[in-house]
């Protein structure tokens, strides 16, 4: 495991590259696509064992921080999704040149599988062979209404002494929502995305949803085929006392580990 | 400011990140920045990121690193229990910056868990000169523990009238859930390992009283539940931290904001009060770096 900077100067990106397992070497290379915004902390460690799994099964593997979030370079208020994408695109780069291959699956969780949808859709390089998503935001109003509903619990959670409310600059959940950030959310619309490589895309899920329903039917109407399973595991990027940030989602990280087969 | 990646520990077994100012005095502490509960090192809402950003502007380094187990670091094969590997993880990080940047004067900074640790690291090595401590122990009053149950009845009677809170009570998004299912998978370990261990009131205070014997500067900053038993303490006449006339120990309030600071507004003040109290100790500090 190598931790790294990388990307240009005033917009270095934080990876951490997991080669593969030498006596398994030969996979695919494989960029990991975080979640954004809270989901990104919590999932943290199930994407490095994600990574992990990844390596051991012969896949190079790269996990990055999109400008802006974690340890990249850049303010949480820089972080708009088209900069994400580009990002998507240079850790693509980057694990093709770190380890010499020449074709990348992208797996992304949450907004971070939507991102590497629409990354693949407009990458010119044929170089994407496979997209795998994990509980991917379907409809960016949608995304935003739960970020609404979680700020309005946070509020409401019996901590403050003060009374429950908060004003525009507090942001939205521990992180700024500006008005261009806001506009990119709103325009996310997964069921519009295609193509995938080979017309096909891997969806795994911890608990169907109607959205998750609706981008399927979606995307069969666009003649796309979808491998599709729902692990009924754990939501790791959703807060819960105690316990998320410390268990790893196994049954969708061996769903994962095993498409790349 | 330069922002790079550091392998610290034996083996290079610990991930961290230095941050450092254009120019950098060498007299001046290192900013240790020590996991907040099981977060990892960015902290949570990457507090840690704004804190090691702000240092830098007036001209301090920081590193904020996993200890073993946690974030993007590996276990350590000597099998210490967790209280003590974070300690020799940390003195470890210590002697590795030592070497790379000559100082030898290190400031640890540390919420909730991290806060502990932050104490325990300055008690066990004498290269930390200061410590912040973000919501670290506390020891609320009886009075104001009574007080406080009777809030909470008054609490309860109000959300038996919320409709919000009955919907996420039946939607499973209520956060008793977790604590029941923390309860009935028996998930002590954790609580014991990753929750704020605090010691006796005594214990802590002759702790404290070492560390300003020593000359070593001491910052308590408090949120919500936290400040409100730190300003019990104050009004019955028995503070904690205890009052300091020497300006060795300081204490500041910020009662609105959460333990995570969730609210940018009260993040934005964290990094005001971190850096107004670096500069009154080391006022060199600013200067140095705008000459």
């Amino acid at each position: 495991m190598n931790p790294f900077h990388f990307g240009v100067s005033d917009k270095r990106l934080f990876g951490v590259y997991h080669p593969a397992a030498a006596e398994r070497s030969g996979g695919v290379g494989v960029v990991v696509c975080p979640p954004a915004r809270d989901e990104y902390t919590l999932s943290h460690r199930a994407l490095r064992q994600l990574a992990g799994q990844l390596a051991r099964a012969g896949h190079p593997t790269l996990r990055f921080d999109y400008f802006g979030t974690g340890d990249s370079f850049g303010e949480c208020h820089e972080g708009r999704t088209a900069q994400w994408r580009q990002d998507i695109g240079m850790a693509i780069d980057e694990l093709k040149s770190l380890s010499g291959v020449s074709r990348v699956a992208l797996v992304g969780l949450r907004l971070g599988g939507t991102l590497a949808a629409m990354t693949a859709a407009e990458r010119r390089e044929a170089d994407v062979s496979r997209v795998i998503l994990w509980d991917p935001v379907v409809f960016g109003n949608g995304y935003v209404q739960a970020l609404r509903t979680r700020h309005d619990e946070f509020l409401h959670a019996g901590w403050r002494t003060a009374p429950a409310s908060s004003e525009p600059a507090d942001g939205l959940f521990g992180f700024p929502l500006t008005d261009e950030i806001l506009a990119d959310l709103r325009t996310v619309d997964l069921t519009t995305v295609t193509p995938y490589p080979d017309n096909r895309v891997y969806i795994v899920v911890s608990q169907r949803t109607r959205e998750g329903d609706e981008l399927r039917r979606a995307l069969a109407e666009r003649g796309t085929e979808v491998v599709f399973e729902d692990v009924k595991g754990l939501r790791v990027w959703e807060k819960d006392v105690l316990l998320s940030r410390e268990l790893v989602p196994a049954a969708a990280i061996r769903r994962i580990t095993s498409w790349m087969v | 400011m330069r922002e790079r990646v550091l392998r610290l520990g034996p083996e290079g077994r610990l991930v961290g990140i230095m941050t450092e100012p254009a120019t950098r005095a060498r007299e001046l502490p290192v900013f240790l920045m020590l996991n907040a509960g099981v977060v990892h090192r960015v902290g949570p809402n990457r507090v840690y990121v704004g804190v090691a950003r702000r240092l830098a502007a007036m001209g301090f380094a920081s590193c904020r690193f996993d200890v073993s187990g946690l974030g993007d670091s590996m276990t350590r094969r000597d099998g210490l229990p967790y209280e003590d590997a974070r300690i020799a993880d940390t003195r470890e990080a210590m002697d590795h910056l030592q070497r790379a940047l000559g100082g030898d004067r290190f400031v640890t900074l540390g919420l909730c868990s991290g806060a502990d640790h932050a104490f325990r690291v300055a008690l066990a090595d004498d290269r930390v000169v200061g410590s912040v401590l973000l919501d670290g122990y506390t020891y609320p009053t009886a009075r104001h523990d009574a007080e406080r149950r009777r809030d909470r009845l008054g609490e309860i009677r109000r959300r038996l009238l919320d409709l919000a809170a009955w919907k996420r009570l039946v939607t499973g998004r209520h956060p008793i859930w977790g604590m029941i299912r923390a309860r009935v998978l028996r998930r002590k370990d954790l609580r014991m390992q990753f929750m704020m261990d605090t010691p006796p009131r005594d214990e802590a205070e002759s702790g404290i009283r070492r560390l300003v014997d020593r000359g070593a500067h001491l910052f308590f900053v408090y949120t919500s539940r936290q400040a409100a038993h730190h300003q019990s303490t104050v009004r019955a006449g028995e503070p904690f931290p205890p009052a300091d006339p020497s300006g060795a120990v300081r204490v500041t309030c910020l009662p609105d904001s959460d333990h995570e600071f969730t609210l940018l507004t009260y993040r934005e003040r964290l990094l005001d009060a971190v850096g107004d109290w670096a500069e009154t100790v080391w006022p060199q500090a600013v200067l140095q770096d705008r000459s």
